[in-house]
């Protein structure tokens, strides 16, 4: 259903009530989103539904979208990302993620879907690796609070009890970790770049 | 609190890491304060990366549907509530197009599957929607003959067998088609949305482009409501005629046997 004529954002025309360009959202943000939330949730079926229930809520908010304040990516990004916090939290979770913790989820679909078109497939591959790379650039003590914070939804005190650090330090130390990747990003026109998506 | 400890708190909140109340305090210091707007939206971009730096992951190929038919199924369930809402005389212009527009995209979505699961869900969604249908019925008795050509125009979506779309030729307009074409029975409906409504001298122009380079031979005309949606059920098409796709082009009214107005809307079949 892609091809040229199709829109860089989709959220408009779906906020307008075109909501066969919801398979077209779902084509180009499904494996990134379902990436994050499989990270998040360590389960399929959890994050098989948390995916779901990620599209159906852009659908239903898809007026609140500003191309202005961000990428369409990282606005679905964002969604999929809350929806999967709360469900971790629901869940009597600690006691879970700390057996799954390190468990490497296996792949099966191995094929990346394509259908968001050859170009943005190839500008989003591009964007990972540079993000990859900023990351890597970080201090292992800085990546780590991001990813505690990030994708485990802890806030900045359980980190610090996590860690057996003053608040303080964590505050500081993710902080530093944020702008210097904002910094990195910006260096590399991640930006610019991730907006094109 | 200064610029520098907003942006230190934009920091923490892009990844979740500030209270409700600190959020609110940020949001509420952005909405005047454009560079720390513009902080906050970077910073938001940069823990989104988080996310596209991660190895993606196709999510189950039966999932699409299920979200699709989801989607469509609580559009239809949120048309019908605001139709009910709207008063008798409205009722007669928006009941059946909106219900026939979610209907047929349904069909469409369901069908761009295939599969025997798929088509299976298919029917169990065409039962729902024929439910709905027979509500729709009840509720507004007066629609007789809409209804009667609406029923012809499901049997056509039913069999069709083949999918495709018209899409506007500009980017300027939004407008576009569902084409559900049963070769078999030479038919086919087409659905447009977001198309102008025409007026009185105008009429909108279907078009059979082609597969054997001759010129590009009438299907007949219609009119776009005020909503700008618009069906054609098209019957007996040639047998001897290739078709190649479709296009639509806004003519004097009554149509022309030549198109001479710009191509609107075109798709290949
Ligand atoms: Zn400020």
């Amino acid at each position: 259903m892609t091809n040229d004529a199709t829109p860089r954002n989709l959220l408009p025309a779906i906020a307008a009530g075109d909501t066969v360009a919801v398979a077209d959202l779902y084509d180009r943000h499904g494996s990134v989103l379902y990436a994050l939330l499989l990270k998040i949730l360590g389960d399929r079926p959890d994050a098989q539904e948390v995916l779901q229930e990620s599209f159906v809520q852009a659908w239903r908010r898809a007026a609140d979208f500003d191309p202005r304040r961000g990428s369409e990516t990282a606005w679905l990004v964002s969604i999929a990302r809350n929806r999967a916090i709360d469900r971790l939290r629901s869940r009597n979770l600690r006691a879970i993620r700390e057996e799954e913790a390190g468990r490497e989820i296996p792949i099966d679909a191995r094929s990346v879907d394509t259908d968001g078109g050859a170009e943005r497939q190839a500008i989003l591959g591009e964007l990972r690796e540079r993000m990859q790379a900023a990351l890597a650039e970080l201090p292992e003590p800085q990546r780590s609070v991001l990813e505690l914070a990030y994708f485990q939804g802890l806030s900045q005190s359980e980190i610090a009890t996590e860690l057996g650090e003053p608040l303080g330090t964590v505050k500081t130390r993710t902080q530093l970790a944020m702008k210097k990747l904002r910094e990195r990003l910006k260096d590399l026109g991640w930006f610019d770049d991730a907006r094109r998506v | 609190m200064m610029h520098e400890e907003y942006e230190e708190l934009a920091a923490l909140e892009a990844i979740g890491g500030v209270t409700d109340e600190e959020s609110r305090r940020l949001e509420e210091h952005c909405k005047g304060c454009s560079s720390c707007r513009h902080a906050l939206d970077d910073y938001r971009e940069a823990a989104a990366g988080l996310a596209i730096a991660l190895p993606p992951v196709s999510p189950r190929r039966d999932a699409r549907d299920s979200l699709l038919i989801q989607i469509q199924t609580e559009a239809v369930a949120d048309s019908r509530v605001a139709e009910a809402t709207e008063d008798a005389a409205a009722m007669r212009r928006r009941t059946i197009p909106s219900w026939w527009s979610a209907a047929a995209a349904v069909l469409f979505l369901a069908l761009f599957g295939w599969s025997e699961l798929r088509l299976r869900a298919l029917r169990e969604e065409l039962t729902l929607l024929e439910t709905e249908k027979n509500a729709v019925i009840t509720e507004n008795m007066r629609l007789g003959n809409d209804v009667q050509a609406a029923r012809s125009r499901l049997d056509t979506i039913r069999s069709a067998n083949q999918l495709f779309r018209l899409a506007a030729s500009t980017s300027s307009t939004a407008a576009s088609a569902n084409v559900f074409m049963d070769a078999t029975h030479r038919r086919a409906v087409i659905v447009f949305t977001d198309l102008e409504q025409n007026d009185e001298a105008h009429s909108y122009q279907l078009w059979i482009i082609r597969g054997d380079m001759k010129p590009p031979m009438s299907a007949g005309v219609f009119d776009v409501d005020a909503d700008g949606g618009g069906e054609v059920e098209l019957h007996d098409m040639p047998v001897d005629v290739p078709i190649a796709g479709l296009a639509v082009t806004l003519e004097p009214r009554g149509g022309l046997s030549a198109p001479s107005g710009a191509v609107l809307l075109q798709g290949k079949a």
